[in-house]
């Protein structure tokens, strides 16, 4: 039986989350270096996107802890109430990547998603570092996914 | 960092010429083609890219030292994109012949009496690999001979299946990913409690993410197909395990596949054939499959019941059955009053139904029911 069809719908939810998460750290990274084409996006479009990132990190902050909370570490962290749907596959992927130093991962997570809150003038290096590695982890993910199509 | 700038310059102007060669040869095919809406369809798909193509090579900060990973990441995801299409859609088109058209009428034909939601998928024989589909293209692969069958047909309806799910995945879900993070974590505080290995909790880690990430399509394309075609798909699927795919009980617990087991699906089949009302049905391929495994001796692998317990089965088969009702599809059991001239539905169990019933007429039957078919879509042409 063809996997195509799985594959196909796996590689559109990731390549769709990793677009838009891609889109919206450009936007976020041009206004908070002041780069040339800053100037010409809009309000609206800056504060969408730095919502959606909140929106990711808080998805990424719950679905992490949650299963933190099982293994020996107890992390005290709120529940996440957005919309984003993470594919789980990118969840293992961070996670095991940031295992060994996992408590303060999520406190970092939770640090910038209140600098977020606050503004992109409160992103610090470390906050854009963070976004910046996120945003790496789906882009593999997505990679590997499509790799699938053609290393069948 | 000036050479790098000009490498993804000079990548972003390569997959902009590809891009327009690739809607070149869309063109071409465009006039008079008994499918011009769908190459219209995939001519702006690829214009899309290549708008996107042009937005990131126009940015003034393009190669920006701040930006230049993610501009790369946008370079390859539009890479993946146009290679998407250059690998399935336009071979399709290109290759498009008789074959597909009657391939394509049949798919018309079970879209209209099931009442598909969406614009029919193109369907073509090409397919390497058994059946298969790429839903954001509508594109449905099958077999090069599958056209002169019609036991491997109700699989058309799985591949539909997929095309649906892709498009109201809200809908069929519901609650279902609560319910299985609610199992998950339920399991990996029992494996806690009886102190089972601490590796024990990364494969519940793994099970989750085989669940959300690949095997709930799949189930929840059993399940519309189910739906669909009734215990013809179920009967489909045994003949599948028996002659493609008789390791049953793979993945188990700890593995990992596209695909759930065979023996699952059944399950799965079966779930929603209970849901649909025909409990008699569902009791008749669950018999035939059990006397399968005992004929072939197959037997569960430690622990393979931790992957696919009844709850969550029961669960997807419930969530995607309320999705079936939401979209309007009509289930098999409504198809029996049909007063079509040739009922697709109807007739694709009438198939199973004489091949076991009166095997040595089978191919007679089957081959005058395929004319009669060739001649009711042709009358409407």
């Amino acid at each position: 039986m063809s996997d195509v069809g799985v594959i196909s719908h796996e590689y559109q939810m990731s390549s769709e989350l990793a677009k838009e998460i891609n889109d919206a750290l450009i936007v976020i990274k041009k206004m908070h270096y002041q780069l040339p084409s800053s100037s010409t996006l809009s309000d609206e479009e800056i504060s969408q996107n730095r919502q959606f990132l909140i929106n990711v990190l808080r998805k990424l902050l719950g679905s992490i802890s949650t299963k933190a909370q099982t293994h020996v570490h107890q992390v005290n962290i709120a529940e996440s109430s957005s919309e984003v749907d993470l594919p789980g596959s990118l969840v293992q992927r961070i996670r095991t990547k940031q295992k060994s130093k996992l408590i303060y991962y999520l406190a970092d997570l939770r640090r910038a998603v209140d600098h977020l809150e606050q503004g992109i003038d409160y992103l610090t290096d470390s906050d854009l570092s963070l976004l910046d590695d996120m945003c790496t982890a789906i882009d593999i993910q997505t990679a590997s996914i499509f790799q699938k199509f053609w290393k069948e | 960092m000036k050479q790098v700038e000009t490498l993804l310059k000079g990548l972003g102007f390569e997959l902009k010429e590809r891009c327009l060669a690739i809607q070149g040869v869309l063109d071409s095919k465009k006039s008079g083609s008994e499918i011009q809406d769908y190459i219209n369809e995939i001519y702006h798909k690829a214009d899309q890219i290549r708008q996107e193509i042009e937005a990131l090579l126009g940015d003034p900060d393009l190669g920006n030292i701040r930006l230049i990973s993610n501009q790369f990441f946008a370079f390859s995801r539009l890479a993946e994109r146009l290679s998407e299409i250059e690998w399935y859609p336009l071979p399709a088109i290109t290759r498009y012949n008789e074959t597909d058209y009657y391939l394509g009428r049949v798919c018309g034909l079970l879209a209209r009496q099931v009442c598909y939601p969406l614009q029919t998928p193109l369907v073509s024989g090409f397919s390497s690999d058994y059946y298969g589909a790429i839903p954001p293209y509508r594109l449905i692969k099958v077999p090069a001979a599958e056209h002169l069958f019609l036991l491997g047909l109700p699989d058309l309806c799985h591949e539909m299946g997929h095309i649906l799910y892709s498009n109201y995945k809200g809908d069929f879900l519901g609650n279902f990913f609560s319910d299985l993070s609610n199992y998950i974590q339920s399991e990996k505080e029992r494996r806690i409690r009886e102190g089972a290995p601490p590796n024990y909790q990364v494969l519940y880690d793994r099970l989750e993410t085989e669940w959300k990430d690949r095997w709930t399509t799949e189930f929840a394309s059993d399940m519309i197909a189910t739906f669909m075609v009734g215990p013809a798909f179920g009967r489909t699927h045994i003949r599948l395990c028996c002659s493609l795919d008789p390791d049953v009980f793979r993945p188990g617990f700890g593995e990992s596949s596209t695909h759930p087991s065979g023996e699952s699906r059944i399950r799965a089949i079966i779930a929603m054939l209970k849901r649909i009302g025909l409990d008699e049905d569902s009791k008749v391929i669950q018999d035939q499959w059990l006397k399968y495994l005992s004929a072939i001796g197959s037997k569960k692998p430690m622990e393979y019941d931790l992957c696919y317990p009844d709850v969550l089965i029961d669960s997807l088969a419930r969530e995607v059955h309320n999705g079936c009702v939401k979209i309007g599809l009509v289930s098999y059991k409504d198809q029996r009053n049909s007063n079509d001239d040739i009922n697709l539905l109807v007739l694709l169990n009438e198939a199973w139904t004489t091949l076991l019933t009166n095997t040595l007429d089978y191919a007679k039957w089957e081959s005058e029911q395929i004319k009669r078919l060739k001649e009711n879509i042709n009358r409407g042409t």
